[in-house]
């Protein structure tokens, strides 16, 4: 059970937490917790995950964008649709050619890949606020299909890969 | 004869945006406090059309950090305008839980999308907390924050300011209008019983 948090908690783990050797401390401790045990356990507790809750933060603040805003390319298409995907829209390293076809979920383009290699592929493109779960249940079929496919002028389907359209 | 466009905040590069945000920015000056909620969905819009125009820009090596996103939005929307401290303080508060919005909004959709719909129910039975992917600290952090607003909604609002926004001590410091070690010891304390509320649900 989680304790609130209390300023005589913070007062003393601030204190604590500034003294340079875990004797001091615990010295410390003594005195200011003398008559309650369970706010020293709590101060304690405090000190011991002072180091690893430091580094969960640290890490995070300076995270990046783009690992939280990419991820996949079913939202770069769902980001490029919010941008109004017109042609000439670049998405990642593809490049909208021209608009080929539209079916019920999404819309496909031919679109142009510039890395690793230069080739046109048809890059399909989800709408927004469709249903969701059927919508990619079907993508990922299409994907699955394709992915068995090996022709070259069959465009083999970027995996999804947290954090980069490949 | 030829007239010179006004400057600043009609010309043709200022966004719409700009001269609302001035305006709910006056009003907030003014001592109007419901001009607060206004400024958040406009703050929120900008944010997200910056997000998505740069990632449609940059090249696959390059980072996007979420700090460098806000100082450039306020720069496009307040650049020429009015830049007291208390503008800023209430731009960077509001950008800063615009911020927390768009990437909890974004963690949530991707995690649907590897379920393949329906609720997100974050499950963290499982997780190693040290190996968490920039997502799953999102939904993590953003849970653990509703529950310390509830007890102790300004050391909350200190939270987000330097987790979403990126804020130094410093900037913390001015924004809030305390000290820098007021900052320090509230930041060591919070982000400390965050990481024990999130251990818990874990």
């Amino acid at each position: 059970m989680m304790m609130k948090p209390s300023p005589a908690e913070e007062a003393l783990f601030e204190a604590a937490r500034n003294l340079a050797t875990p004797r001091a401390r615990q010295a410390f401790l003594d005195q200011a917790c003398a008559e309650d045990g369970r706010l020293r356990q709590r101060v304690e507790s405090l000190l011991a995950a002072e180091g690893a809750a430091a580094d969960f933060f640290k890490a995070a603040t300076a995270f990046s964008l783009r690992d939280c805003l990419s991820g996949g390319s079913e939202l770069v298409a769902e980001l490029a649709v919010d941008l109004a995907g017109a042609v000439g829209t670049r998405i990642g390293r593809y490049k909208l050619l021209q608009k080929i076809g539209e079916g019920g979920c999404g819309v496909v383009y031919m679109a142009e890949q510039e890395e690793p290699v230069r080739r046109r592929i048809a890059l399909k493109v989800i709408k927004l606020g469709m249903d969701t779960k059927s919508v990619i249940a079907r993508f990922e079929a299409e994907r699955q299909a394709l992915a068995m496919m090996d022709h070259p002028n069959i465009a083999r389907v970027p995996r999804k890969r947290a954090g980069r359209i490949s | 004869m030829m007239t010179a466009a006004p400057p600043s905040q009609s010309g043709p590069d200022t966004p719409a945006d700009a001269q609302d945000i001035t305006l709910v920015l006056q009003s907030l000056r003014a001592g109007d406090g419901r001009a607060s909620s206004e400024l958040l969905p406009l703050v929120y819009d900008e944010l997200r059309r910056l997000a998505a125009a740069r990632m449609a820009q940059e090249s696959a090596s390059q980072t996007l950090q979420a700090t460098a996103l806000l100082h450039e939005a306020w720069l496009r929307l307040v650049g020429d305008g009015d830049r007291t401290w208390q503008n800023r303080a209430h731009f960077f508060g509001a950008a800063a839980e615009a911020m927390r919005r768009i990437l909890v909004e974004n963690a949530r959709r991707k995690a649907r999308l590897k379920r393949g719909g329906g609720l997100v129910r974050l499950d963290v039975a499982d997780l190693d907390l040290a190996a968490t992917t920039p997502d799953e600290k999102v939904l993590l952090m953003d849970e653990a924050l509703e529950k310390l607003a509830v007890e102790d909604p300004e050391k909350a609002r200190l939270v987000v300011l330097k987790f979403f926004g990126g804020l130094t001590n410093q900037e913390v410091a001015e924004h809030l209008g305390v000290t820098e070690r007021t900052v320090e010891r509230q930041w060591a304390y919070a982000r400390t019983w965050l990481f024990q509320c999130i251990q818990a649900s874990t």
